[in-house]
């Protein structure tokens, strides 16, 4: 079943942190490969060509998550600040949990799209 | 010293007969030395007894005399009157008993739960000086309110002890005769304690000595596992 608490807060605490200061680095990886590397104006091959290679797919796969897991993780942290009763929080966490995995498979599958 | 006339408005409210709270402005003579709370004092004596407001040792060591100074939390009888107009509040995220006065029950009732005293490894656990130089900051507290009151969570979240209760949980922490240690941290790791903290920074702000209650809860975190 789904857990109400989380077991170790420090830890949930730890990959806020640590999933903002990856998502620092893929942003500046993103912009500097985007505006500095690829030949500008942008077309759909290009794109094409940037993840039809395994490297740079893998690198947005892991971009898009950890956009998702930080984004929904720091949501419940704001939408949790008022201690909300419990009914409230399951729901909530079914709600996040399904947007966050929504997300995660319209992303992925467009990711793929472009790649192929 | 020299006198001249401040101007100051002062936060009104009686929740037995007011519906909504309204600044009272008034003209006080004074030097530029005195202190906010040289005025109120001033006010209740010759202008309106009626004005309530908490002040004992008048030296910023009794912590009765917080209260929104200026724009920021403060001791009335550490701030100085400011040439122009002076303008005073109660203190934030705690009810009005009457104008500057708050009911701080909360405030206690968390200062309580982190179990603000010392409990001995042995009757002959003595304190080194270097350990009492590690604690020094942290003693300084005089629990005036400031931080609670300027913190964000403390009035959202019920069950967030503040940053006031961190830094005496920190003063214990940081003993080497205590022996609650694994206790203390059980009580503020959940999800409601010290990671609930966003680190505004707003305690840092209001302490009035200045002991930095934000650093404390970021050392107690690190001491959770
Ligand atoms: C650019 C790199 C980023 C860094 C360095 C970063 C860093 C952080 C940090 C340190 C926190 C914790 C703040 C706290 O506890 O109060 C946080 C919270 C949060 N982040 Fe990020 N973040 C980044 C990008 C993003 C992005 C792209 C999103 C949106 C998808 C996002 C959404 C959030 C949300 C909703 C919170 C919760 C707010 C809060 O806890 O106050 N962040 N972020
Ligand atoms: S009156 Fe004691 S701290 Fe101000």
């Amino acid at each position: 079943m789904l857990r109400l608490h989380y077991h170790n807060e420090k830890l949930r605490w730890i990959f806020q942190r640590v999933t903002g200061l990856q998502l620092l680095l893929c942003a500046g990886i993103h912009i500097w490969v985007f505006f500095f590397i690829l030949e500008r104006p942008l077309s759909y091959e290009t794109i094409h060509a940037v993840l039809s290679h395994p490297v740079w797919l893998v690198f947005y796969s892991v971009f898009l998550f950890l956009g998702i897991y930080h984004g929904f993780s720091g949501l419940w942290t704001v939408l949790t600040d008022r201690n909300p009763s419990n009914t409230v929080k399951r729901t909530l966490k079914i709600i996040l949990i399904s947007l966050g995995a929504i997300f995660m498979v319209l992303g992925e599958w467009n990711l793929i799209m472009l790649s192929v | 010293m020299k006198e001249k006339i401040y101007k100051i408005a002062v936060f009104r409210f009686d929740p037995l007969k007011d519906t909504a709270h309204r600044f009272d402005h008034y003209t006080v003579p004074a030097s530029k030395a005195n202190t906010v709370l040289d005025a109120l004092i001033y006010i209740r004596d010759y202008i309106d007894g009626t004005l309530a407001f908490r002040a004992s040792c008048r030296q910023g060591r009794c912590g009765s005399c917080a209260m929104h100074i200026n724009g920021r939390y403060g001791l009335a009888c550490e701030v100085r009157l400011v040439p122009g107009q002076n303008r005073v509040r109660p203190l934030g995220q705690m009810p009005i008993i009457k104008d500057l006065m708050v009911d701080m029950e909360r405030f206690w009732e968390k200062y309580e739960a982190v179990k603000p005293y010392l409990v001995r490894k042995s009757n002959e656990a003595a304190q080194t000086y270097a350990n009492r130089r590690k604690i020094e900051k942290t003693v300084d507290c005089i629990l005036c309110g400031a931080c609670f009151s300027a913190c964000m969570m403390t009035g959202v979240n019920s069950g967030f002890h503040g940053p006031a209760a961190f830094v005496v949980m920190n003063r214990f922490l940081l003993d080497d005769r205590d022996a609650l240690r694994d206790q203390r941290l059980e009580i503020v790791k959940g999800e409601n304690g010290v990671f609930r903290c966003h680190s505004m920074y707003n305690c840092n702000e209001a302490c009035p000595k200045n002991i930095k209650p934000a650093e404390n809860i970021l050392e107690i975190k690190k001491n959770i596992d």
